[in-house]
């Protein structure tokens, strides 16, 4: 218990640094709100190592805090409908009784809803339908970033799995990725 | 390195992982295929179009509107610095502006309906709009 919530912590910090970072990091393809969405790495890896309610805790607590640091009140708005729009929809295709898919496709089905809730989001706050336009492009790119990032967990879990500090996870995971 | 169960053989655990990749192909694949054929619908929705006009606005207050098909220079000027627009042969680019870091000249030029070139540190918004688009706007203001 106390392990988990000490990796909690670690984990809220990591994914605000990566979103820091990828701020520093020019991806820009000439249209605004694209982003490799490096954060949900940590999130997602915390969904496989640590369980559903863990991901969700570190999920509210990245988004808020980098909202703090480095954005806005209208900010948050947008990242928290993203955000909880995206661990929702993990969780979702994690849960299911059968396991019918890999981390590679729950990463990419996340990073889909993340752009569904904040434009979702965005259409409430401007009052305009219209902003939807930008779905299909946010949610092609979203697919390549998330097929990105869940190929990152895929083996960043695997190898976590092996050091100490995993070992009394279950290690029947690793047949799930 | 796979952790086996005791009750799985390894036969087993390599149909189902096949399985799972087949199942996260299909996902993904939806996931390409939905957006796609939202942006290929709206394409032609769009090039069934009559000409629209060229609504130019700074910091979401009406600056001027102009016809798409009239070739033509616009000087947008406010407090915040100076863009200069060209419209011609039915494109819209901004040729020169004021602003640091100039991303909006190098947005390629825009021509169809809904296409915008945003210039963030000047607050102009250039959008190709269809004619009948305006009373949309009074609406959702």
């Amino acid at each position: 218990m106390t392990r988990k919530i000490t990796l909690a912590g670690i984990f809220i910090a990591q994914a605000i640094v990566l979103g820091f970072l990828e701020r520093l990091i020019p991806f820009n393809i000439g249209i605004p709100g694209i982003k490799l969405g490096l954060a949900n790495i940590i999130t997602l890896t915390s969904l496989f190592l640590l369980g559903p309610v863990y991901a969700i805790t570190i999920q509210l607590g990245r988004v808020i805090l980098s909202a703090f640091l480095f954005g806005n009140a209208a900010g948050l708005v947008y990242s928290l409908a993203g955000g909880i729009l995206s661990v929702s929809a993990m969780i979702f295709l994690y849960k299911l009784k059968k396991p019918l898919f890999s981390i590679v496709a729950i990463s990419v089905f996340g990073a889909v809803f993340h752009n569904i809730g904040q434009i979702s989001a965005a259409a409430l706050f401007v009052k305009d339908l219209r902003i939807a336009y930008y779905l299909p492009v946010l949610m092609l790119s979203s697919v390549a970033t998330g097929l990105f990032v869940g190929f990152t967990c895929k083996y960043l879990v695997k190898g976590l799995l092996h050091i100490n500090l995993f070992s009394k996870t279950d290690k029947n995971i690793s047949n799930r990725l | 390195m796979l952790y086996l169960r005791n009750d799985t053989s390894v036969r087993e655990l390599r149909m189902k992982l096949t399985e799972r990749k087949r199942n996260d192909l299909i996902l993904v694949a939806i996931l390409i295929i939905i957006p796609a054929i939202i942006f290929t619908a709206d394409y032609f929705n769009r090039i069934n179009q009559p000409a629209g006009s060229v609504v130019i606005s700074i910091a979401g207050v009406l600056y001027t509107e102009v016809p798409l098909d009239e070739n033509i220079e616009i000087r947008v000027e406010s407090n915040l610095g100076v863009n200069l627009i060209r419209i011609e042969d039915g494109s819209v680019r901004i040729i020169d502006a004021t602003c640091p870091y100039r991303l909006c000249i190098s947005h390629s030029p825009i021509q169809q309906t809904g296409e915008q070139i945003v210039c963030l540190p000047n607050k102009v918004v250039v959008e190709i709009k269809r004619k009948d688009d305006r009373d949309i706007d009074s609406l959702s203001e």
